[in-house]
Order: structure tokens, then sequence, then C-alpha cells
């Protein structure tokens, strides 16, 4: 790994001062279990020469229920989250992403705002630099994408942005997305879907160079709604899932008058499906609605050669998780 | 054989499991000597290329850079030419890490990039490029010692010499005879790794003359003569220190002397050490660890040959094993264990078996964990289903029938002489039976046409037998064990324990032995310094092979000081015994006397401070021989049945809700807890029969993708579980307390019981591992067309 400077910032201004400071030329770490892996694999052309910890910040780790919602902290860790009976109980979507994100170890370290703030993941841009060299893909501002005619068996099956087709594969995200939270960061606050945004290169993000992530905001649930988060991942324990789903279904009496539907794992940003949300919305939802919006869902997919597998089980996964709503 | 035991049979604590789990364990990334430098590889981007040039005046030139080593100042390290991504092309040692990374980068390769082979089924056509210009990439393989021809004075198989064809028996005849043939091409073994924990690699430092080497091992006494001599040291100066191994699953033997064995932080690093004289630290990164270790990866045709009731009278197997650039080619014959070589020796007397070795340009493969008998079974054993289906007989009674007896011919263990082999014991029966009635077999097994629905559960079965020891001529290991006045003892043995639980089994042995409790016996087992020679730990073989050094050694120590007890309390030594530390007569127990009144008193200047025993132990031990007659040994092997039970969701191509029942024949159980502990640690080795465990390659860059544990998927100890029966057959003449072996065994059915229960629960077969949800639901035709 490259040597940089390491500061422990003991508030979010001061941490926000380091960050103007070094424009573009640092980062700041919580959990670290996402930046300590890309930067020991050395992807990345330019190496950060600032790693600002946060960790050190003692008002950012907190469940908060007011009148209008929950704020989560963000540096409250997948752990706290998942044995959170109030986020079990009212936003059940969310604690289950975070019970079946990564192992217990990585759950103790790794926070919210992390998770959602993770780099996508493709094996070609996370290629090692000491195996040969790293590989300049598209994502790192070079010529070609390697993946596109590879081995792509895990990537987007929705296309590409900025011809990459790097997956973003947070747990979390999709049932923040089925939550309808909102982001707050040092600069503003924004919708969960606005915050995603993988377009500027080697970032999931919209956050500028000097922005950080404050806090999480989950609106009070409507009566009659329920939730459910569904992963498939090769092992079971500790694994990025090939796809999950996230889904938010609120009726009133028989018919579903609201619903939030999101796969991960398929695009470079979570995948909202307001399409697959219209086959629901003002109908009762039984099997065969379920499975027509699944076939919904992914009716715009694009799989390349070795990924059409997904396009079944984004299928398959988004029918499922409204069904475990019902 | 004695029936009565106290410390064997027991499942006592592991002799260093506190150091272990306290942290209080130091392997070789935890030991710090001052001034160390580190040394880190360049490593190629090429599959295949000459290098042309190397400039390395810039990276000399970094502060801090002490030396680059290359093929042009270190011939015996590095080659002029590379033939996999990542092989090593030139080495910086500095005074940290980053300043020789940093140099790494200064280093200006000129490489003139060649043709190359990046899979199997390529590279065996024979216009392909060649991994190693000038050799074809597939052999055959050679050393056949299979039997052949009858002994007409004993109507025994006798040895024939090196030859073309493989197997015995004639095979046409043996189809001739055949009522119904079954067959399957292209079953397809994925390429794995051994799933080590601790990555490969060494320190080293040379003071008043000697090098110290720490690092993990399987075999320290190997390892330092080879590498003493790969170093052009005398033996006695490498002492080889190697307490923990930080796991291996097998696959990190180290061979120095042979390039193509990813033993290459041993090299550089004693280089390095040597020329400069300080410490040297060269330790692999997990990516870099992901260039090593790599195994099965086989391609197997099967054709067999029944009667009508079910005899199996003939089987013809097609096989190759990819072997990438490396190293242990020696794995492949294993694959032949499987057939009637071994585990169906009962019924079939015609076996051709064509096996060989592949080199691709893909990464260094070590024997691990079932040592090529996985593969063979994998094919053996998949197809022997698909013959249970045809002839109408359920999968479990059709190898009750097949599979081999006590006493049956086994011509699949490791010989460096031909000798005749015999099965000192099977209890395959009584494993299916054990097995099939945990699983409920009989109520819950139902074709696959009887299925329907999203979720399908699927039984499958497949039994196997394992190597077991290296009992041929030429084998030795040696064990030390002294005893003192106190009544305690110690071991000294250099046995590695890479968590199979050798360091507890044999101080329990040698406990037994000598009388004593487990407790007062302690183990040295620290570096070749203190220690005699012990043969490296593989083929499951510690239990059986070191045993018998154990043993005798412990025996010949009870001995002297019997000879000491004796003439104290009046009688011969063959009439005394000795319980919990106490000497007593045999037939008056109440004549006792303790160890300090046997050894006598002591004194600065001499008395009797220490009775020694030690014991080489030469293969084959005059106990395994059958009958007594030279020429002819009883084999041991591991042997058993494994069941598996799961759910197919049809729908997303997942597999939950997995059950594993492994039913195995130990002959004794020395230590209980670490037999299941041993069925649990193989299962996890072959995990990735459903994880996506796989060597997953770029094929235009020849790049390895699956180059970490998220993308190479070991499985944790929360996903994999084995129900664990163990049958305990006892009076194994093979061992002296009657165990076999139990390491690899287990590993071996794994995969064919997989593909036989999702067989079973979708009823249509899988051939390539690993079983992927793209491959189930592409099975079930789930797919859809090409891309919209």
């Amino acid at each position: 790994m490259k040597r940089f400077e390491h500061i422990n910032a003991s508030t979010v201004n001061e941490a926000v001062a380091i960050l103007e400071k070094n424009r573009g030329g640092a980062r700041v770490i919580a959990g670290g279990t996402d930046l300590l892996g890309c930067l020991r694999d050395g992807i990345w052309p330019d190496i950060p020469k600032v790693i600002i910890n946060l960790k050190g910040i003692t008002d950012l780790g907190f469940i908060r229920e007011e009148d209008d919602g929950v704020y989560i902290g963000a540096l409250t860790t997948l752990t706290d989250i998942a044995e959170s009976d109030l986020i079990t109980d009212k936003f059940g979507a969310l604690a289950e992403a975070a019970r079946r994100t990564a192992s217990p170890l990585l759950r103790n370290l790794g926070t919210l705002a992390g998770n959602i703030c993770q780099e996508n993941r493709c094996w070609y841009y996370r290629y090692p630099g000491n195996l040969g060299g790293r590989i300049d893909c598209v994502r790192k501002g070079g010529k070609k994408c390697l993946a596109v005619s590879g081995d792509n068996r895990y990537h987007s099956i929705f296309g590409a942005i900025n011809k990459c087709i790097a997956v973003n594969p947070s747990d979390t995200a999709p049932a923040l997305v089925s939550h309808a939270a909102e982001v707050r960061t040092t600069k503003r606050t924004v919708a969960i879907e606005e915050f995603f945004t993988a377009k500027k290169g080697m970032q999931s993000t919209v956050l500028d160079d000097d922005e950080i992530v404050i806090e999480i905001f989950l609106p009070r649930p409507q009566t009659g709604t329920s939730v459910a988060f569904k992963k498939i991942a090769l092992r079971k324990t500790i694994d990025f899932a090939i796809v999950n789903c996230a889904a938010c279904v609120t009726r009133e009496g028989n018919t579903v008058s609201a619903a939030r539907i999101c796969l991960n794992g398929v695009y470079n940003n979570p995948y909202r499906s307001v399409e697959a949300e219209q086959i629901v919305i003002g109908r009762p939802l039984d099997e065969a609605v379920a499975e027509e919006a699944g076939e919904m869902a992914v009716a715009n997919a694009k799989p390349l050669l070795m990924n059409r597998y997904k396009v079944q089980m984004a299928k398959t996964l988004v029918a499922d998780t409204l069904m475990m709503c019902q | 054989m004695p029936d009565h035991l106290s410390v064997l049979g027991k499942s006592v604590r592991q002799k260093d499991g506190r150091p272990r789990v306290t942290g209080e364990a130091k392997y070789y990334s935890d030991i710090s000597l001052p001034g160390t430098l580190h040394a880190k590889m360049l490593r190629s981007p090429y599959p295949q290329a000459d290098i042309l040039r190397i400039g390395t005046s810039s990276a000399e030139a970094v502060p801090g850079v002490e030396l680059v080593m290359t093929h042009l100042n270190f011939p015996k390290a590095f080659r002029k030419d590379v033939h996999y991504v990542g092989e090593h092309v030139a080495a910086v040692i500095a005074v940290d890490e980053e300043t020789a990374e940093y140099a790494l980068e200064l280093i200006e390769v000129e490489y003139a990039p060649k043709p190359f082979v990046l899979n199997l089924e390529e590279a065996i056509k024979p216009d392909a490029p060649q991994v190693f210009p000038g050799q074809p990439n597939c052999h055959d393989w050679e050393l056949s010692y299979y039997l052949s021809e009858k002994d007409p004075l004993t109507g025994l198989y006798s040895k024939k010499e090196i030859h073309e064809f493989h197997g015995f028996g004639d095979v046409e005849q043996g189809f001739k005879e055949a009522d119904v043939v079954v067959g399957e091409n292209g079953l397809r073994y994925a390429y794995c790794k051994s799933p080590a924990m601790n990555p490969r690699g060494c320190l080293m430092s040379f003071r008043n003359d000697k090098l110290t080497v720490y690092t993990h091992s399987q075999g320290m006494h190997h390892e330092k003569i080879v590498l003493a001599e790969v170093l052009d040291l005398a033996a006695h100066q490498v002492n080889y220190v190697s307490p923990f191994t930080g796991s291996s699953f097998g696959g990190k033997i180290a061979e120095p002397g042979d390039f193509n064995h990813p033993s290459h932080y041993l090299i550089i690093a004693g280089f390095a050490t040597l020329t400069l004289q300080k410490p040297v630290r060269c330790s692999y990164t997990r990516e870099e660890e992901m260039l090593c270790g790599w195994s099965r990866g086989s391609l197997s045709n099967v054709k067999l040959g029944f009667k009508n009731d079910g005899t199996l009278t003939t089987i013809d197997f097609d096989h190759w094993m990819e072997v990438g650039t490396g190293g242990d080619k020696w794995t492949v014959k294993n694959a032949l264990l499987a057939t009637g070589t071994t585990l169906y020796s009962r019924n079939c007397k015609h076996v051709r078996g064509k096996i060989r070795y592949v080199h691709t340009n893909r990464f260094l493969s070590s024997g691990w964990q079932g040592y090529g008998s996985p593969e063979g079974h994998y094919a053996i054993e998949t197809v022997m289903d698909m013959a249970a289906e045809k002839l109408g007989i359920d999968p479990v009674e059709l190898r009750k029938m097949n599979h081999m007896r006590k006493g049956d011919i086994d011509a699949g263990y490791d010989p460096l002489d031909y000798k005749s082999c015999f099965i000192s014991g099977s209890g395959i029966t009584e494993c299916l039976e054990a097995g099939a009635e945990r699983i409920d077999w009989k109520n819950q097994w139902q074709p696959p046409n009887h299925k329907s629905g999203r979720i399908r559960r699927g039984l499958g079965v497949a039994i196997f037998c394992m190597g077991a020891g290296r009992p041929g001529p030429g084998n030795s290991t040696s064990a030390m064990v002294k005893v003192f006045p106190d009544g305690t003892a110690e071991l000294i043995s250099a046995l590695a324990d890479i968590g199979q639980g050798q360091h507890t089994v044999q101080t329990q042995i040698a406990a037994e032995v000598l009388g004593l409790p487990y407790k007062n016996v302690g183990l040295v087992c620290h570096d070749t310094d203190s220690t005699p020679w012990a043969s490296i730990v593989a083929s499951s073989c510690g239990t059986w092979f070191q045993g018998w050094a154990t043993y005798e050694a412990a025996m010949e120590a009870k001995k002297k000081v019997l000879n000491l007890a004796a003439p104290k309390l009046g009688v011969e030594p063959e009439d005394l015994e000795i319980q919990d530390a106490m000497i007593f007569v045999k037939n008056n127990p109440v004549k006792k006397i303790t160890f300090s009144d046997a050894f006598g008193p002591l004194g600065i200047y001499g008395g009797n401070h220490e009775v020694v025993g030690y014991y080489n132990h030469e293969s084959p031990h005059p106990r395994c021989l059958k009958d007594g007659k030279p020429g002819q040994l009883y084999i041991p092997k591991e042997k058993g049945a494994q069941f598996v039970s799961l759910d197919v969701d049809t729908e997303t191509g997942e597999i939950n809700n997995v059950r594993v029942v492994n039913a195995q024949n130990v002959g004794r159980a020395l230590n209980p807890k670490i037999v299941e502990g041993q069925f649990l640690n193989v299962r996890h080795g072959v995990e990735h029969a459903t994880l996506g465990s796989d060597c997953i390659v770029d094929q235009k860059t020849g790049r390895l993708l699956s180059c970490n544990w998220i993308e190479y998927r070991p499985s944790s100890i929360l996903d994999c579980d084995v129900e664990p029966i163990v049958i305990e057959k006892q009076g194994d003449p093979t061992h002296p307390f009657g165990a076999t072996a139990c390491g690899e065994g287990a590993a071996c059915p794994t995969l064919a019981a997989f593909s036989n229960a999702i067989y079973n629960a979708i009823g249509v077969r899988i051939k390539e591992t690993p079983f992927t949800p793209d491959k189930i639901l592409n099975a079930l035709g789930k797919i859809e067309g090409k891309k919209k």
C-alpha cells in the first residue's frame, strides 16, 4: 500500500476543512472495509495523499426516532442497525439488508454511510495492481471496458453508464430506496435514488470531493405498509449479492396504494423499477400480480453474454419480495 | 492390540489449542527481527512472454533499496521467460514494503509476448501454443504400476514395467461380458485452490554462519535439506522453524528445488539474506497466494459395464488433469482410486485408465486435500448413479454390491515399487447403511420424475476410498520420546500440525504407551535443530505412518524405564506395567514404585536424568504384511459413504438447506472430536461444489479474476456443516491401535454426491462444477434467449 497521511478528525467541520484543503487528494475512512481494499490493491491511478479518520467524531453514531421518522447517524454500524428493535420493527427491509451484509466482523466495523458510499464492483476494475499491473479500464478514464467482451457474469443487465458496467453492490441501498430514505450531507439533503449516480468516473454517488454524509432519514411508514428484502448470493454468509431486491408495499383495504421496488447488483446504480411498481398499484397483491411485476421489472434488461441468468433471478426476486410483503 | 485404552479414544484438549486460540501462537508473519528487510516481487502482465531486457538502475537508486534481483544476477531464482500472469520477474529488497513497492514501479521490462493457452480443452489440441516451448502440453501418466498380469504361482497380479496400457484385464472383453453399458463424456471438475488461511511466506536471518528460516511447513526436515542444497549451504547450517502452519489443507508443501513449485518465497528470501547478511522477509499477499496451490481441474470420460444384476465388470476411464504451469503432477494418478484399482476392486476385473496431466498458462498447481482423487470420484460416482437409474437399482444398493471388501486387491496406492497390496478393512456397507438411515433415504429418496413445484428436494450418495499413508518401501519417519524421573515425558516430533490435530494425537499415543496421563506428556516440535527427521504431512499418514514411529519410540522408552524398575521390585521387566505414572507388578499391583524410585538418586554429575526412546519407522511395518509375507501388504485406506440432501429453487437456481452426512470407517477414533473435526475440515475444502469457487481467468489477457476471497469463495464455518457418523470397525492390523486414516477421504465423494442430489432434484445432469445457479437455470431452460 502507498504511504498516506492519516489525520484523525474530531468534528465534521474539521473533516470537511481537510477535504477542502486537499481537493481530490483526500478520502474519508470510517469502517474502512471497502476503502482499504481499494488502496491495498492499488486500483486507482491517483492515490489519496490524506486519509481522514471519521471514527473519532462522537455524535455520528445514533438511531433516533422523531415524529417524522427515524434518523440514523452516518457512523452507525451495520450490526447496530441489524440489532435495533426500532429498525427491525418499522424498517424491516433495512434491518434484513444490514443483517445479510458481509460477516459479523465486517458488520461490526462497516457503517451505513460507508455501505452506500462503497465503490462499485467489477473484477477488471478492481484487479489488484501487484499481479501484473492494474487494468486501466473506462471507469479509470481508460479507453476499454474489458468486461463487455470478457467475463461479465456478475455485471450490469441494464446497460452501461459512461461505458462502465460495474454494479453497485450495496445491500442496504435498495432497502433504503424502498423505504424512501433521504441522505443528509454536509451540503444538502438528497433523496436516496438521487444519491446514487455513477456518472462521475470512479465514484458511485453524487458526493463532491469535500462532502460527507451526516445522516440518513427514514420517513415514518404509512399504516398498512409492509416491507421485505431478499438476496441471492453464492456464499450465504459472506458475500456480495448477485442480485438483491427490496420492496415496500402500502395497502388500503385490499388494494395496493403505494409501492417501491428496488433491485441492486444489476446496474451501476440501485435499480428502482417504477414500471413494476405501477403494475402493483391499484390492484390486490397476489401471485399473478407479483409475477407480472417481476416480468415488468426486467422488461428493459439488456443482458450480456454471460449474465442472462441474472435476468431470471431479478424477475423472480421482485416477485418473491412482493409476495413477502403480502 | 490393547482393548482397554486410557488416553486414546478420548477427546482430550488439543495440545496446542490454547496458544492458538489466545493468540500466543507465533506464526512466521508474527515474528519480527531488528533490521528486517522486505522483499516484494514484480509480476508479469503476460501469460506467455520472453523477457528481452530488464532495467533496474532507477530502482536500485531509490534510497532504502538494498538489492534488486532478476534473472541476470540470480538465475536460480528467476527465469528469462514467463508462463502465467503474475509470474515473478524481479524482486526488490528494501527497508520497508512501501519502498520496495515504489522501486518495483521503476523497473523497466521489455517483454516479447507469445501465444498462450488458458484452458484444458484447448491445451490438449495438437496445434495449441506450448506452455513450455519444446514440450507438449499433454503428458501421459508414465509410471504405470497398475495391475496387468497375474502371477501364475500366487494367482495375484504382479508388477509390469512401464508401459502404455494403463490398467489391467481386458476392457474390450469386459464390455463384451457386460449386459448394460453406461457412459458419460465431458465431466468437468473446476480448477480449485487450497483455501489456506495464512498466505505463503518466510522470514530468514543469517547469523553465526547459520540460516534460520521462520516459515510454515508440512515437512520441515525435507524442505531444510532441499533449501540448503539450492542455497549451497551445508545442511547443518540451516535451521527450519515452523511450530505452526497457519493451515494448509495439504497445499503448502514447498519444493525449493523445483522452479515450477510455488516455493519462490524461500529461494528469494534465501539468496537475499545470504547476499545482504541481513534478515529478509518475503510474505505473499492474499492475491499473490492465489497464484499458488491450485489443483483439480479435470476432464473425464467414463464408460462402465454391468451385468444385469448390477455386477460391475468393466471401467474405461479417460482423464485429463490441468496442472497449470506447475508443480505437482503426481496427483493425477489418484483419479484411478475410484475405479476397479481400489474402490470397486471387488467385482471389476477390467480397467483401462488413460490419464494425463496437462499444462496451461494458468497458475501454479500443488497437490492438496484429496490429491487427485476427488476428480476421479466425481466422474466415476456420477456415472455410477446414471447406471443405477438405467439398471433400475437403488444407488445405495448398487454401491453395496460392488465396493471393495477386506482382502480385495488394492492397486491404487502410492508405491515406490510395486507390491501386491490388499485392503485391510472396508466397512463401506456399514457406512452406507448408517448414512442412509440418518438421511432417511428409504422414505425421502424419490426418482426425479416424482417431483414438482418450485422447490425440489434431492438426495445423493457417493462412496469413497482414499490413500492413507505411504506404505511402500523408501518411506520413513522417526520420533523420539524422553521420560523423566518425575513421571513426565516429552515427545520430540517434527510432524507438522496443519490443523488436523496430529500434535495432540501423537502425544496421546506416547502417553498411552507410557502409561502416563495426557497432561504428563509434553511436545517438542519447534524446529529442525531440536527434532529428528519426520516425513512430510501428506497423504493423511500422520496417525497411521508417524503413529508407528511414536508408538515404537515410546515402547523403547517404556522398556528402558521398566528395566530400571525391575531390579528395584525384584521381578523381570516383562512382569511390570505402568498406569497413571506408577510402575507396578502385573499380578501383584500393590507392589509398585514411582518413576523417581525407578530412576534412582540424581546428582549434578550423574544418575538417570532421562530415558530416551528413538525409532525410525521404515515402511512397511512388519505388522502391515499380509500373513507375514514380505511383498504382500495390507493397506488401510480411508473409506466411507457420503450423503447429501438439498433443495433446488428452480426459479433462482439457488441450492438451499444442504445437509451432508459423512459416514466413515476410521478403524478406531483415537480422538473422536478430532475425527469429527476432520470430516468438517474436509467438507470445508470442497464446499466449492456450490459456492462458485473456480479459477476464473480473463480469456483475452490471462489475468486471474478470482484472485481474492471475494471472487473465489472458500466456505466459512457458517457455510458448511457435516453430520459425522464415525464407524469404528476394530481390528485393523496395520496400526498399533487399529486406527486407519482420516484426513482427505471425505473430500473425494462430495461433488459426486452433490451432482447426484441435484440430478435427483431436477432430473437434469449438470456436468461441470461448481454447480452454480446459472448452470442450474440453464439446465432447467429458465434462461431466455439472446439479449433483447
